[in-house]
């Protein structure tokens, strides 16, 4: 009787725990990039990045400007997911200035800081723009890896994307790309610059926005 | 030797449980926030933090932002009690696999 008594307390208690843990972790919990700011963001990146690639009216344009044309993009981005936020926050009646956007802000600020330092560098000097958008790339997927205590799975995963594919062009492009085109340099990385951010920013931003709202979906229904 | 009459009864109910537990995430929660993350009624909430209130583990916090805004979080003897009641769990554990 005693025994039996004993084994039905220590499952209630384990059972106690995992509510415990499971609602710990579901707590600090934080998105920091929505699914459809990260669609529109893939999606503009795509865009954008069509528009310096294929001959048209806008591709000199967009070539000659590489680096104002994605900080246009990066803001457009950062305000869309400020609103997707702020509209999520709203619909479940919470504070948009929650602790966990605070904390989230706070672990992602020394890399923007960084990219911020190392643009204002880069941009000075003519054929880096391959290797600022590497630098965008590494610092991104750092940002989106110094969540990763209280992120979702898929921010890990895109942050890791980031990260790997940043490593991987730096591991390729050194003087070869320069070579390549030893007259115009310059022009050459620019395009090459555009590859590289429509393949990360644009296709893997669409994919997660994509995937992310696909599940959450599902889950809704299921 | 766990002495089973030491388990705080005020903390063991699931829905309670629960409360304590995201209360002792962070230092404040919202009404509506704690609603959303449990899945309560607001009159299931309000009477569970009702009984943790008395029971001096939660502290109440009205203001008047845009809209009246009640916040909850966890007192020192709140925290001291979660504590002691997650020792008395995992010690209960220790005991049956013992």
């Amino acid at each position: 009787m005693c025994h039996k008594a004993l084994t039905m307390n220590r499952s209630a208690a384990e059972e106690h725990l995992r509510i415990i843990r499971e609602l710990m972790e579901r707590a600090t919990i934080y998105r920091a990039v929505s699914a459809p700011a990260a669609l529109f963001c893939g999606l503009v990146a795509l865009l954008v990045s069509g528009l310096a690639l294929i001959p048209g009216p806008f591709q000199a344009l967009f070539q000659h400007n590489f680096v104002l044309v994605w900080i246009v993009v990066c803001l457009l981005s950062a305000t869309a997911n400020t609103f997707f936020i702020f509209r999520s926050t709203e619909r479940r009646q919470e504070r948009f200035a929650s602790y966990r956007l605070r904390t989230a802000l706070l672990a992602i600020a020394p890399a923007f800081i960084v990219a911020i330092a190392l643009t204002f560098f880069l941009a000075r000097a003519a054929g880096t723009e391959l290797f600022i958008a590497v630098c965008w790339m590494a610092l991104y997927g750092l940002a989106l890896l110094s969540t990763m205590t209280f992120a979702p799975r898929s921010i890990v995963i895109l942050g890791w994307a980031f990260i790997l594919t940043s490593v991987l062009i730096l591991c390729v492009m050194t003087p070869v790309l320069v070579v390549t085109v030893p007259d115009r340099p310059s022009l050459m990385l620019e395009q090459l610059g555009y590859f590289a951010m429509a393949g990360s920013f644009g296709l893997y931003h669409t994919i997660y926005g994509v995937l992310v709202m696909f599940s959450a979906r599902q889950n809704e229904h299921g | 030797m766990v002495d089973f009459n030491k388990l705080d009864r005020t903390i063991h109910e699931k829905g309670r449980l629960a409360i304590m537990t995201l209360l002792a995430t962070r230092s404040r929660w919202p009404f509506q926030e704690l609603k959303n993350a449990l899945q309560m009624s607001d009159g299931n909430l309000v009477t569970h933090l009702r009984t943790l209130h008395q029971a001096g583990y939660v502290a109440v916090t009205k203001e008047m932002l845009d809209r009246p805004l009640t916040s909850y979080s966890m007192t020192e003897r709140g925290r001291t009690a979660f504590k002691l009641y997650i020792e008395m769990l995992e010690e209960i554990v220790k005991l049956g696999r013992g």
